[in-house]
């Protein structure tokens, strides 16, 4: 939790956290999440103090050799004091190597990261996955548009998310308009509280994250300036790990200790302040409703959970889910496709009885192993370790079963979009750095060139949402339990007698009023007790700010037992809440690779897209030009339209091997080439192995392979092999 | 740019429903308080002066529009906060409605026809809506109650007067003929061109408090600002078309730099109505699915014509319009481009191809026309356009747009952005070109024009 620990309001924190990622990515330690101290590697600390060392020895031997040559002293004797100087500077720049290469690899190599990102990313730009937007009138930062390959990803990543969890699990999906007016998210905390500190260019008025310069200054000092004292890095470390927390006053405090001036000018920058991270508008002609973009999906369910509750014939459990846009005006977005100013979310918000917590499909996913980081691992410096997922909500880990059904079926989600599960790991949040009526949070994070990064984010955020809209809206968002048989309890009655109280209190009797109703039953018996005592007592009223006498004829307590045929509660609700647009960029990464052309004089890039996501399924190809060769393949094109199967047509002349190369590095996973009007070969894009059917079987061969029904080895293992030396260059 | 021209599905459907149906004159009063009452629109029975007609309409839309909500297809949104006019949600059945809708939308257009589908962005800088003309030009004219504040669209207030005065038997032809007139076109005059008609319009519906006069603009776009400094200004599109455009060189060149091809783009869009009336059917915020069919203006065939030539449809051509009593009337598409009422074939094409898409979604196909633009209802720029409108209780409402829209956006942003938007054409043998060719004398023109020299350079070098 970062800028508002302080604060009540964590929902910024819990959907896709777009806070946490930006410490957890650039650190190298994944622990330095967490703000606790970090011990500095061992290597590190003495490698710094022994560069420090030998600095001074160098310049101490330095002097040694000028005082000589002033003194004028005997040759042999300068001579001797020169060797002595080169010496140590050999050893100097030995240590300071060795510092070096020790930062770089504990580091994210970030040479190697770069270098990787930068491939991915030329490419995704130049198949036009992604197109930065407006760029003929210079964009506008964090605004992307998704070109026709990743446009296709982007709904078929969205139509699995629908089958996987919508239709799976009997979810309500509903649509909810962007244009939110201000009552709403001021209800919601948003108005008041999501926001970023931010400082600013004194002269020319340009914007900064506050916390961005003082990350980046710390990590710059730490990965390049190698004369820093051990100490110094460790301070710099310890700021990294616990920046989150700072107050307004402790950022603009250390900003100005380490005169961090604006990056471009150099110019002084303001104090840091808050500034609220969403689209403002107005709505209507008058300019008197102001609107916000909303920044997550979330609130448009909420707003709307009597409709749905009545919907579902007032049942419990029940899950309602959305898709759609969402709106955060970021200060100045970096990171690329992983932090923009307009992405897709899928929410759910699943609505449970707060005291039964239980999922009947839970055994579904109980005996899934991954890696999972837990709030003590965080804190005892450990990393991320593989638990049986059954275990860790039996041992607690996790804190209900439902919560850890949703955990399992993300995971499942992932791994099946292509997500390589080593580099997927769920992250519990720290106590602090969940809002105080969390009940518990892990976010899916998966590993990319950025570092670990934030994808979906699984919260049980209690009652909270619905209350906070129950309060302002004066509509009561509940749920009741009719009970079987009639139950009998026991109540606390509060009955202040208004008579006594006005003539008492007067202007004032009605806070009074408010404040003895308000009381627990502990603090109600306890002043029964004393007014049966002592006939008075001391009664603090918080909305005065002042303690009144409140005599026995006041007000009556009693305990009174009542038959009830059914409670009346907040559900719980638990959000897993997704962004696409960082799930599909994260894929791009695991599925982005390279080899060596046949003659092996250039890299061809590959993405090796599950047939689930991939853009096209499958190309075809008339193996030379010929009008035999391009009816057939026009009939298979025919075939494969017929069964659903997108795919394309390739007749340019282009060698078959350039051909490949081409539609490998769109991520097409199969290839039909024709070389006869009787049979073709189907090509698998990652093996590069081929097998030979007949013309007949090609669409249904290729339509069962890319909707799973079959899988490669099935292919290979059942159709004759084709081996065409000539084919892949 | 038009604004009406471009803005199909808001501006021409109320002027399409007058033809057939006069709707209750001061349905306006119901925006008085347009932002806090948005329910569904129910019509007022106790009005008086309405017909057998009118009232069944209204009783049939009633019905549906409580089943609708009761089934939770759709509703207001925010409703506990009593809701925004002009905002609503798709209940579970709704939208599955819509996914059903748009996934065969993509069957029939992006697949058959192979397009290619992206994804813009609904946050637009100001620099694209400048060039595209929307922030000049994507305006209505508001007027605003002097005493209660509530505001009202000067067209409909005139449309209102129009119709109550058609009512008056006495009136003569040619006056009827000029409210008619004034009525077709109201949406498309500017203030002073309502001139003396609007001096009629002084009082507000319901209250007769006076109005703010003259009428003024209100752009329609939603504004916001984008980063912290506040000095980037930003607009939530109000259609999806111009992101398309923007990147048509991207495009081009992934379609190998061959012609013609399209694009297509589904996604949110948003239109800051003065005062949203007719329920679902004008709303703040709403899907739109567009196609943007690049092609060589010399050659507008259509290799697929022949498989929509033979349909049959009801069409209402600019002529029939114009000729009093006439309705749509069945056509044969092929017959309607090869006579010219259709401009080409890939116009008659997507015609033929919208009718298959909109029947097969369960429309019924004699309450469907393709009613021709008028020529006075188009943008200067535009060649040729037909508007798919299907009938409901609220009249014919304009559901699918089909417009030739030359090369107006393209040369637009072109102009504004400095790159060329522009699609070549190998010619297998060069040809020989006469071209005109302006030379300015600089030398002489700056001794007799001094500072204006650079204008008169300009102007000479236009073509």
């Amino acid at each position: 939790m970062r800028i508002f620990s302080t604060f009540v309001f964590h929902r910024r924190q819990q959907i896709f956290n777009l806070r946490q990622f930006q410490t957890t990515t650039i650190l190298r330690n994944p622990i330095s999440i967490a703000p606790i101290q970090i011990p500095m590697d061992a290597t590190e600390q003495s490698l710094r103090q022994s560069l420090s060392e030998k600095s001074s020895s160098v310049e101490a031997q330095g002097n040694a050799v000028r005082a000589l040559k002033a003194s004028r002293a005997a040759k042999p004797e300068i001579d001797a004091a020169i060797e002595q100087l080169n010496k140590l500077k050999l050893e100097k720049s030995t240590v300071e190597k060795e510092l070096q290469s020790i930062i770089s690899s504990s580091g994210n190599g970030s040479l190697n990261r770069e270098a990787f990102r930068k491939a991915v990313v030329n490419t995704l730009e130049r198949r036009l996955f992604y197109i930065p937007s407006f760029k003929i009138y210079s964009g506008v930062a964090g605004l992307f548009d998704y070109g026709p390959p990743g446009c296709a990803i982007k709904s078929n990543v969205l139509s699995f998310w629908r089958q996987h969890f919508i239709l799976e699990e009997n979810m309500l999906e509903v649509d909810c308009p962007c244009v939110t007016p201000e009552v709403v998210l001021k209800a919601s905390g948003h108005v008041d509280k999501f926001t970023d500190l931010m400082v600013k260019d004194e002269k020319t008025g340009t914007c900064y994250r506050a916390d961005h310069l003082l990350k980046d200054y710390c990590t710059e000092k730490l990965e390049k300036d190698l004369t820093i004292s051990a100490e110094k890095a460790a301070e710099l470390k310890d700021v990294l790990a616990v920046m989150e927390d700072f107050s307004p006053e402790q950022l603009g405090a250390k900003i100005r200790e380490y005169g961090i001036t604006a990056p471009d000018t150099k110019n002084p920058l303001s104090d840091p302040y808050p500034f609220n991270l969403m689209f403002q508008t107005s709505i209507g002609p008058s300019g008197l409703i102001p609107g916000y973009m909303r920044p997550e999906t979330a609130q448009g369910i909420f707003v709307n959970f009597k409709d749905l509750y009545y919907y579902n014939g007032k049942k419990l459990p029940f899950a309602a889910a959305q898709i759609g846009q969402a709106f955060r005006n970021e200060i100045s977005p970096r990171q690329g496709l992983l932090r923009v100013r307009e992405f897709t979310l899928a929410e759910i918000e699943h609505f449970v009885d707060p005291e039964n917590k239980s999922h009947p499909k839970f055994s579904d996913v109980a005996k899934l192993e991954f890696l999972m980081f837990p709030r003590e691992e965080q804190m005892s410096g450990q990393s991320a370790k593989k638990l049986c997922l059954g275990e860790a909500v039996a041992k607690g880990t996790v804190n209900n079963e439902t919560l850890g059904y949703f955990i399992g079926r993300v995971y499942l989600f992932l791994t099946r979009l292509g997500i390589d599960k080593e580099r997927l790991r769920f992250r519990q949040h720290l106590a602090n750095e969940m809002a105080h009526y969390a009940a518990d949070c892990w976010d899916a994070e998966i590993e990319s060139s950025y570092g670990w990064i934030e994808c979906v984010g699984i919260a049980d955020r209690s009652a909270y949402d619905l209350r906070a809209h129950s309060d302002k809206s004066g509509t009561p968002l509940v749920a009741e339990e009719k009970f079987a048989e009639p139950k009998e309890v026991e109540k606390l009655v509060i009955t202040p007698v208004k008579k006594e109280l006005g003539l008492a209190f007067k202007g004032n009797q009605k806070n009074v009023v408010e404040s003895l109703e308000a009381m627990n039953e502990e603090e109600a018996m306890e002043m029964k007790a004393t007014l049966e005592s002592k006939g008075e007592v001391e009664f603090y009223v918080c909305t005065l700010k002042k303690s009144v006498n409140i005599k026995k004829n006041m007000v009556s307590i009693s305990k009174e037992k009542k038959k009830e045929h059914q409670r009346v509660f907040t559900p719980s609700v638990i959000e897993p809440s997704f962004g696409i647009g960082r799930i599909i960029y994260c894929l791009y990464e695991h599925c982005f690779s390279t080899r060596p052309s046949k003659a092996g004089d250039e890299q061809l890039n590959l993405f090796r897209f599950p047939p689930l996501v991939a853009p096209i399924k499958c190309t075809v190809f008339p193996l030379v030009q010929n009008q035999q060769f391009e009816e057939v393949a026009k009939v298979i094109s025919k075939e494969l339209a017929s069964v659903g199967i997108s795919h394309k047509i390739d007749i340019t002349g282009t060698s078959i091997g350039k051909r490949y190369a081409r539609t490998d590095e769109l991520g097409v996973p199969f290839a039909i080439t024709v070389d006869s009007d009787t049979s073709v070969t189907i090509r698998e894009r990652d093996s590069k192995d081929q097998v030979r059917v007949t013309l007949k079987e090609a669409a249904s061969v290729v339509s069962s392979v890319s909707e799973g029904k079959m899988t490669w080895q099935d292919v290979w293992a059942t159709f004759p092999h084709h081996s065409s030396a000539a084919a892949d260059e | 740019m038009d604004a009406p021209e471009q803005s199909f599905l808001r501006e021409k459907s109320l002027a399409v429903e007058d033809q057939e149906l006069a709707v209750g004159t001061l349905e306006d009063s119901h925006a008085a308080k347009p932002e806090t009452n948005a329910a569904i629109e129910l019509p007022n029975k106790s009005k008086p002066e309405k017909s057998a007609v009118e009232k069944d309409r209204e009783d049939f839309r009633e019905a549906v529009v409580k089943t609708l909500d009761r089934l939770l297809f759709v509703h207001k949104s925010f409703d506990i906060y009593h809701g925004v006019a002009g905002l609503y949600d798709f209940g579970p059945h709704g939208r599955t409605v819509e996914l059903n809708i748009l996934s065969l939308w993509r069957k029939c257009f992006v697949d058959e026809e192979d397009m290619m589908e992206v994804a813009c962005t609904a946050l637009t800088p100001e620099a694209v809506f400048n060039a595209s003309g929307h922030v000049k030009k994507f305006t209505d004219l508001m007027v605003k109650d002097e005493v209660d504040g509530a505001f009202h669209r000067a067209d409909h207030l005139v449309k209102s007067y129009c119709e109550n005065r058609k009512k008056d038997p006495t009136i003569s032809a040619e006056n009827a003929a000029e409210l008619d007139k004034v009525i077709a076109h109201v949406e498309d005059l500017s203030a002073e061109e309502l001139g003396g008609v609007w001096n009629h319009c002084s009082t507000a519906p319901v209250t007769k408090n006076p109005l703010s006069h003259p009428p003024r603009p209100f752009n329609l776009m939603f504004q916001t600002s984008f980063g912290a400094s506040g000095s980037l200004i930003g607009y939530l599109r109000p259609e999806t078309a111009q992101g398309s455009f923007c990147n048509f060189k991207d495009y081009y060149n992934l379609n190998g730099r061959k012609l013609p091809f399209a694009v297509a783009q589904v996604g949110r869009v948003f239109r800051n109505e003065i005062s949203p009336r007719q329920g679902l059917l004008r709303t703040r915020e709403f899907t739109l699915a567009e196609i943007e069919h690049f092609v060589h203006p010399e050659h507008k065939s259509h290799s697929k014509f022949s498989d929509v030539a033979k349909l049959e449809l009801l069409m209402f051509p600019r002529e029939e319009q114009e000729k009093p009593g006439q309705f749509a009337k069945r056509l044969c598409l092929g017959e309607a481009v090869a006579k010219g009422h259709v401009n080409s074939e890939t116009l008659g094409f997507f015609i033929g191809r919208v009718y298959l898409f909109l029947i097969r979604l369960g429309i019924d196909k004699e309450r469907l026309r393709f009613r021709h633009h008028l020529a006075n209802e188009m943008a200067h720029y535009a060649t040729d356009c037909w508007d798919a409108e299907i009938e409901c209780s609220y009249g014919w409402i304009e559901c699918v747009g089909i417009a030739d829209r030359s090369d107006y956006d393209l040369r637009a942003h072109s102009e504004k952005s400095g790159h060329a938007l522009v699609a070549q054409e190998k010619l297998a043998e060069p040809i020989e070109v006469e071209k005109l060719a302006i030379t300015p004398e600089m030398k002489e023109l700056g001794p007799a024009f001094k500072g204006n020299q650079k204008n008169v350079v300009e102007a000479l070098e236009v073509d």
